[in-house]
């Protein structure tokens, strides 16, 4: 993964590889998304999607789901209305971007690059693209974060190879670098 | 169910989301305008933001200056007051608008609570 400068916006270059596991992470995000019974709540039954928690609470229990959306109040009530008014539309803004992430991926030329010579996808994206991806790439590693149970001071070095969950690390060490190289060029 | 005490004449212009019974157990014939909650109203609400392990201080920073039009220098001091202090209240004003902001911060994937300031 290649990200550097280009005019106002940036210039992102990825191998086969790397784009292929970026379109199955998000492929993936679109689908627990859009399949989580959580978007129940615009019925008026927050809280009771199968992984609620103690009663009175409008929170969601199951981690993922309450780090991509987070209780606002600390009252139940308040919460809960809270709630109602704003997921569904949190969550199909999140699809939406995750979406056309994707649709990038899936249209992005090949080039010859490098001193491999090996093909690189190449996207060039604008002020607002660079936004959409880094909002994206946040998306994943929340998720993949929160499952990793992810620490401030997290020690990649001493990760176990036989973990089953290594290869995670890797992912969202990757996803943590580009992220940040994004912010970096977009911030100037 | 608490115990409801008959409501001073200054309370009454205000049923509180815990007090319904006291509306309810006044006589018909009284009016009773019912607002949301609050015991001073003219106190603002804020805007909270909690430390996390996952969101990047560069990111951080770049949202408070994209969300709120903050300088990238009160972004900064605003995202090291998250990182060190673990909160740091970002927006101030009504209710309405907080949770806006709330609704904002929560869409780009920072942890956001609001509350009546104290």
């Amino acid at each position: 993964m290649r990200l550097s400068r280009s005019g106002d916006g940036a210039r992102l270059q990825m191998g086969a590889v790397e784009v292929q596991t970026l379109a199955d992470l998000l492929t993936e995000l679109v689908d627990d998304l859009t399949a989580d019974p959580g978007t129940a709540g615009t019925n008026g039954t927050t809280g009771t999607n199968g992984t609620a928690g103690t009663s009175g609470s409008a929170a969601p229990a199951d981690p993922v789901h309450a780090r991509l959306f987070p209780a606002a109040y600390a009252d139940a009530e308040a919460e809960r209305g809270f709630r109602e008014m704003t997921e569904s539309g949190l969550r199909t803004e999140r699809v939406e971007r995750a979406q056309r992430c994707l649709s990038e991926l899936a249209g992005a030329p090949s080039r010859v690059a490098g001193l491999a010579r090996r093909p690189r996808q190449e996207l060039l994206l604008g002020d607002e693209d660079c936004d959409r991806w880094m909002r994206v790439l946040n998306d994943l590693r929340l998720v993949i974060g929160t499952r990793l149970e992810i620490t401030e001071d997290e020690d990649f070095a001493s990760v176990d190879p036989e973990d089953p969950q290594s290869f995670s690390y890797v992912v969202y060490g990757w996803l943590t670098a580009m992220q940040d190289n994004l912010v970096r060029i977009r911030m100037g | 169910m608490e115990a409801v005490t008959a409501p001073s004449p200054t309370a009454m212009a205000i049923a509180t989301a815990t007090a319904t019974a006291t509306a309810t157990a006044m006589p018909e014939t009284e009016a009773v305008e019912v607002t949301e909650v609050s015991s001073d109203p003219d106190r603002p609400w804020i805007t909270i933001v909690w430390n996390d392990p996952i969101n990047l201080m560069s990111y951080v920073t770049h949202v408070f200056m994209t969300v709120f039009g903050y300088s990238k220098a009160k972004a900064d001091k605003l995202m090291l007051d998250v990182h060190t202090k673990g909160r740091a209240v970002v927006s101030t004003g009504t209710r309405e608008r907080m949770e806006l902001d709330v609704e904002t911060l929560h869409g780009y994937g920072l942890w956001a609570t609001l509350q009546q300031d104290d």
